[in-house]
């Protein structure tokens, strides 16, 4: 199976700080791979390296192109979207307009449309609230909303930060629904950050574990599941 | 929080190239450096002033080097060398009536008012630099000063020396109440709240006319009696000036170094941790204000008495503006600073005016841009550094080394505990 | 009764033209949280560079779009080369290097064309003498100064709310972070909304200066006087700028007039005092939005 994305000795640091000391990912066309770790592992670090949102050294190949040097915008018209930690919502834009703004690389303005619809159709939801104002809604609609605007870019590869954070679990279990259907019917690859291992693990094919800006341990998510380690540290039985 | 980030030879390796073009510039014709004005264009004094600046880098650079093995011997070495360092600029001021004359375009009178300069922008780097608040009414106190002066001389014949006790209490208080509203301000909008305070004295001391001798001012000429030296009126000034200026620095760099220096960098760079460690912000912040206020108020009053002129048109908007440029030219978070702004403010000016009545301020606009982009510490930081590393040899610290980017702010807390608030200086993992 | 109209007319005109340049500020404030103190001088040197095309020859509708770009260009120039190095820095150094340019156009200005106040024509077409309705007199060029205030809140109506680029610039404003994830290039829309303020000022300052004369500090005043319309306003609402600068415009003409004490002399204490009272009793002015302390 050919990788959507791969990084070979991936280093980051924020200044004169480093944060990742060489991380070797692999990301599986149409797959979905998790990325597990305690606070501060350097998992979310990874993903915003991932995009050249902190300084950044090593090889990383997307679609099997080396991207260093590109910037933030062009990563995101090439099809790598994340979907931040705390959801980046526009909130003093009106959904639609949150849609749009996700739609921003594209200029289809048809398909644009198009999608919007499909979007409501995913997360009914939203289009009942297409011209409120998406900072007053909850949170679990908000993050329904940061998923569906990085949808609207079209992206090939999902970089997901911690999508479950803060929202109760009926709420997580519809949100991991709709991302295995959108995996499974659209074909977009996802790289997964997440607090909840077990949840993670049982979406994802691959993970990986990172301690202190190094993966310590990776395998299949039964290999990881399996682990004595993992289910010690991070499932907690 | 880089508020007061200094100059970082790691950072900015074009600067020290700038300098050393400057001082081959001034090598190749030595001349020039006198000569400025006649070069007749920009390019002279930006030049001059490398050249100047470099020199004294160098020379900063050559005694470090030199004073190594004496300094290695410890702490008490190095506090001793810095009280002769402090010995010999009082002694450059003491002595001043010998050579001020060999100095081009300085005279007596002129190094007063610098000094002036000095005793207000002291009292910015205490308000600015320290305590983070942007202050560009400084000129309004300035006038208060001066008007203290004229009013009292005008209306009840009331000697000038009594200005000098009286202007800074109502400049001072005046400072502490303007403090209030400015509590509820931050950044930019306290500058922007001060600056309509500087733009409202012309037309104020314009329209009180009884008071004010409107547009004509108040001409004392010729009318302040001076105890001695009265066939030297620039030399008495001078020294009159030159002490109460040592008085305001040594209550500066007290303050700085006390208790009160302490809660305002606390507030500075964390006033909700310096809050919740017991420091009276508010308090604290009109203080500084206050204090700031008399400086300025006593500088306004000496002004008054040298130039023995006080008109509305001297305390144009600018003059606030040119305040603020020079504490940030010498360095905002530094008492000594205040000594080069004071210079800088009053010497180049006077020396690039003769290309064209508005080269100075042009002139001040690209060095002011400059130091922001080089040397946010201003000059003095600029030299601070230089000599840590002349002291350390000349080299360079390595990128990441000292382990990760740290703040520590210490607050002392009315109790006089000392408590160390760490804040994380990078983003989160 | 007349009177009074006949001042509400001309502080009307007036304050379209503190609008105009607390438009320029707030557009500038709400996407970068930087107060410009540059912002008047950026005018009155455009002012001028108008000036120079009609003296050269130039005709006023040709000369006026034709600053209008030559500002625009220049406002972008002016955040890629000395904001954005800066744009992160502590506010200390931003106030400074936004002084920094208020002295350079000032003294710049000042170098190129003296001191002397140069005569600004009225634009061709716009008549010099007066309407009369009644007892009062219309002044034809205050209609037009108010017509070119509608017509520019519209074009900008449709730019910020009707186009995809006004979408990306107020996004870029709002969430500079969340932008760049969904492929906005925040820094060109900073730079693009410098050049809008900095065209809107130089609008401001071309219109003025029929009316005041045109020399170097010309703008200084006015400055003085759109910090209080957008501190009235609201520093982060366009719209609220506009009322803001209306209101100043008819507070000055009616306090000079009516209040004894301030008569014209001391009008711009009467921006100071609006500027403090609007800061001590709602910070967020009239239109604004509260603002959230970021710790």
């Amino acid at each position: 199976m050919s990788a959507i994305l791969e990084a070979v000795n991936l280093r980051a640091a924020y200044g004169d700080r480093p944060v990742l000391f060489g991380i070797d990912l692999r990301v599986p066309e149409r797959g979905i791979v998790a990325l597990l770790g305690a606070n501060g592992a350097g998992k979310t670090t990874t993903l915003r390296a991932l995009l050249a949102e902190v300084r950044t050294w090593g090889d990383v190949r997307y679609q099997g192109e080396s991207i260093a040097g590109k910037s933030t915008q062009d990563l995101v018209r090439m099809g790598m979207v994340m979907v931040p930690e705390g959801r980046g919502t526009f909130t003093d834009f009106t959904v639609e307009e949150n849609l749009l703004l996700g739609a921003y690389s594209r200029r289809d303005k048809d398909g644009i449309r198009r999608d919007i619809e499909r979007m409501y159709g995913y997360f009914p939801v939203l289009g009942q609230r297409r011209k409120q104002r998406a900072g007053s809604m909850s949170g679990g609609e908000q993050q329904m909303l940061a998923i569906a605007r990085a949808l609207m870019s079209r992206p090939k590869l999902l970089l997901l930060d911690e999508p479950s954070l803060g929202l109760a679990p009926l709420i997580v279990q519809e949100i991991f629904g709709i991302l295995t259907t959108i995996n499974r019917e659209e074909g977009v690859s996802m790289l997964l950050v997440e607090q909840d291992a077990v949840r993670a693990l049982k979406v994802a094919t691959y993970a990986y574990l990172l301690e202190t800006g190094r993966v310590a341990l990776e395998g299949t998510a039964d290999q990881l599941a399996a682990s004595d380690d993992v289910r010690r540290a991070y499932l907690g039985y | 929080m880089d508020f007061v980030r200094s100059f970082d030879y790691r950072r900015n390796w074009f600067f020290p190239l700038f300098v050393v073009a400057g001082l081959v510039w001034l090598l190749a014709e030595p001349a020039k450096l006198d000569a400025i004005p006649a070069v007749g264009d920009l390019i002279g004094p930006f030049a001059g002033m490398a050249a100047l600046l470099s020199i004294v880098a160098i020379g900063t650079v050559i005694v470090a080097t030199a004073l190594r093995p004496v300094l290695d011997r410890g702490p008490q070495a190095e506090r001793a060398l810095r009280w002769v360092g402090y010995g010999l600029i009082i002694a450059f001021f003491a002595f001043m009536p010998l050579y001020v004359e060999a100095i081009p375009h300085a005279s007596m009178l002129k190094m007063t008012v610098a000094i002036q300069f000095m005793m207000v922008i002291v009292g910015i780097n205490l308000l600015t630099g320290f305590g983070g608040q942007i202050s560009l009414g400084q000129g309004a106190f300035f006038a208060i000063g001066g008007y203290t002066l004229a009013i009292g001389f005008r209306e009840w014949d009331m000697p000038w020396g009594w200005s000098l006790i009286i202007a800074p209490l109502i400049a001072g208080a005046l400072g502490f109440l303007i403090g209030i509203p400015a509590l509820r301000f931050k950044g930019p909008y306290l500058a922007l709240a001060t600056l309509s305070l500087a733009v409202t004295v012309t037309p104020l001391a314009k329209k009180f006319e009884e008071f004010t001798g409107g547009v004509q001012g108040v001409v004392m000429f010729g009318k302040l009696g001076v105890p001695f030296w009265q066939d030297n009126l620039d030399r008495f000034f001078y020294y009159t000036t030159a002490l109460l200026a040592l008085l305001v620095f040594v209550l500066a760099a007290n303050l700085r170094r006390g208790r009160f220096g302490r809660a305002l960098i606390a507030i500075r760079d964390n006033e909700t941790a310096a809050s919740a460690m017991g420091v009276n912000v508010a308090l604290y912040k009109m203080t500084a204000f206050g204090i700031a206020g008399a400086f300025a108020g006593l500088a306004g009053a000496l002004n008054g008495v040298v130039i023995q002129f006080v008109s509305p048109d001297q305390y144009s908007p600018l003059l606030s503006i040119r305040f603020l440029v020079g504490a940030v030219i010498g360095g905002v978070a530094t008492i000594n600073g205040a000594i080069i702004g004071g210079l800088f403010q009053q010497f180049v000016p006077d020396v690039t005016v003769s290309i064209n009545k508005s080269a100075p301020d042009a002139i001040q606009a690209i060095i002011l841009i400059v130091v922001m982009y080089t040397m946010r510490h201003g000059v003095a930081g600029f030299l601070q550094e230089t000599w840590r590393y002349a002291r350390s040899g000349l080299r360079l610290r390595k990128p990441g080394a000292g382990g990760t980017a740290i703040v520590e702010t210490v607050v002392v807390v009315e109790q006089e505990e000392v408590v160390v608030v760490r804040q994380d200086g990078g983003g989160s993992g | 009764m007349t009177e009074f109209i006949q001042l509400v007319l001309a502080g009307t005109a007036n304050g379209c033209i503190y609008g105009l340049l607390a438009l320029a500020l707030v557009l500038i404030y709400r996407s970068t949280h930087i107060i410009n103190f540059g912002q008047g001088e950026m005018a009155m040197f455009s002012t001028y560079i108008c000036w120079s095309f009609l003296n050269a020859g130039m005709g006023y509708w040709v000369a006026v779009p034709l600053t209008l770009i030559l500002a625009f260009a220049a406002g972008i120039a002016v955040q890629r080369i000395l904001i954005r190095p800066v744009q992160n820095a502590p506010e200390l150094t931003i106030v400074i290097v936004t002084l920094g340019l208020y002295l350079f156009f000032n003294s710049l200005a000042l170098w190129i064309y003296s001191g002397v106040p140069k005569p600004f024509p009225l634009p061709t077409g716009i008549r010099q003498a007066s309407w009369q309705v009644g007892d009062i007199f219309i002044i034809p060029y205050h209609l037009f100064i108010f017509a070119v205030l509608i017509t520019l809140m519209a074009v900008l109506y449709v730019l910020f709310q009707r186009t995809k680029l006004g979408l990306g610039l107020r996004a870029a404003a709002a969430q500079p972070a969340s932008s760049r994830l969904v492929g906005i290039n925040v820094n060109w829309m900073l730079a693009l909304g410098w050049g809008i303020a900095a065209a809107a000022g130089a609008l401001a300052g071309i219109l003025s200066a029929p009316v005041v004369q045109l020399e170097p500090n010309f703008m200084a005043t006015i400055l003085i006087f759109s910090f209080a319309s957008a501190t009235l306003g609201g520093f982060d609402s366009p719209p609220g700028a506009v009322v803001g600068g209306i209101a100043i415009g008819n507070i000055v003409a009616l306090g000079g007039r009516y209040i004894e004490f301030i008569g014209t002399q001391l009008d711009i204490v009467l921006a100071l005092v609006v500027i403090v009272a609007v800061l001590l009793i709602r910070p967020a002015g009239l239109f604004g939005r509260q603002v959230v302390q970021r710790v």
